[in-house]
């Protein structure tokens, strides 16, 4: 009987403990730039979402492919067509740690720049991640997350037929903004 | 003998053939081409086109939606990914990001809702939108994360 509260007790303190340490956002930003000296290739979702646990330094993030918008509708249609066969792979996924975040003192209000690992999974491919980013802190609660990043697309098995290959960078800059708020447990 | 001889007058045909219209047919070509180019450079830089006066393939209120997508993810996708879906349910949130433009989320169940990212061109109609109003719009589905995402929404009524 004893332990069995104990058991429950400890249950519900690491219930408060997460509750007050994790933050999400279902309106990040997340945009890529596959520019090329050819072409302009944009694209943007505001829809991305993210949790981040500020106590283990978890990381996770993920967009809709269906939900980038390009600025020319053709373009958009290929993207979800023929290079990242949106039907098929509806979804992108990065799944990682802060690895420097116990180095921080994150009771200082601030901007704080943070190392990020992990994996991003898109198009059925799984590839390591290594990306700089910063957290901004405001009194004593996680308010924003940045990141910039580059990945190859030979990487994820996105093809490029050889006839635009020259339209297309190789290497694509993907970046991350998001305005976390704190996850309420119920 | 007889062939060599009816070839050297088709030639012979083909020749006064080329001079008549050898300028109209360079024309034609040349129109051809230039349309051609013309029409994929249209195409190309096509903007989007507002999903407005398109029949929705789906009618359905948010928690219906929501609940499909969170019986059998795979199976909803199937059925509403990329497809023109409106969506009748309650605002509970209304977020303006950096630029302006307006997302509206529907109520579903817990933090689950239905997320609908306006149309730059139908902004202005949802400037007035408050939240706990019931309303129906209609937007291209995009899958779910915390929310199922629609995408070039358009109000299509309030009730």
């Amino acid at each position: 009987m004893k332990k069995s509260s104990l058991v429950l007790l400890l249950f519900f303190a690491t219930l408060v403990v997460n509750g007050q340490s994790r933050f999400y956002t279902k309106n990040g930003k997340v945009s890529f730039n596959a520019t090329s000296s050819l072409e302009k290739i944009e694209a943007t979702t505001e829809k991305a979402t993210s949790i981040l646990d500020m106590s283990t330094g978890a990381l996770e993030f993920s967009v809709l492919m269906k939900a980038f918008n390009f600025e020319k509708a053709l373009m958009q249609e290929h993207f979800n067509e023929n290079y990242m066969e949106s039907d098929k792979y509806p979804k992108g996924v990065f799944k990682g740690t802060i690895v420097n975040l116990s180095t921080l003192d994150l009771k200082k209000d601030g901007t704080f720049p943070v190392k990020i690992k992990g994996t991003l999974t898109m198009h059925g491919e799984t590839k390591d991640v290594l990306a700089d980013g910063s957290l901004t802190i405001k009194e004593g609660a996680l308010v924003a997350g940045k990141s910039d990043f580059k990945v190859v697309l030979e990487d994820y098995k996105i093809e490029i037929p050889s006839l635009v290959k020259d339209k297309i960078a190789r290497e694509v800059k993907i970046s991350v903004d998001a305005n976390y708020t704190l996850l309420k447990s119920s | 003998m007889a062939a060599q001889i009816i070839n050297s007058e088709r030639s012979h045909q083909m020749s006064t053939i080329t001079k008549a219209m050898k300028k109209r047919i360079l024309i034609t070509i040349l129109l051809a081409l230039t349309t051609g180019a013309g029409f994929a450079f249209y195409l190309f830089n096509k903007p989007h086109q507002s999903i407005a006066d398109v029949d929705p393939v789906f009618k359905l209120n948010a928690q219906s939606l929501i609940g499909e997508y969170d019986h059998d993810e795979n199976l909803a996708n199937a059925k509403y990914l990329g497809k023109v879906v409106e969506v009748n349910g309650v605002v509970s949130e209304k977020i303006k990001d950096n630029s302006g433009k307006c997302t509206i989320t529907l109520q579903g169940a817990d933090l689950a809702g239905v997320g609908c990212v306006f149309d730059p061109s139908a902004q202005s109609k949802i400037s007035g939108m408050k939240e706990g109003e019931r309303v129906s719009i209609k937007g291209i589905c995009t899958g779910v994360l915390m929310d199922v995402v629609l995408v070039d929404c358009v109000l299509s009524s309030k009730n």
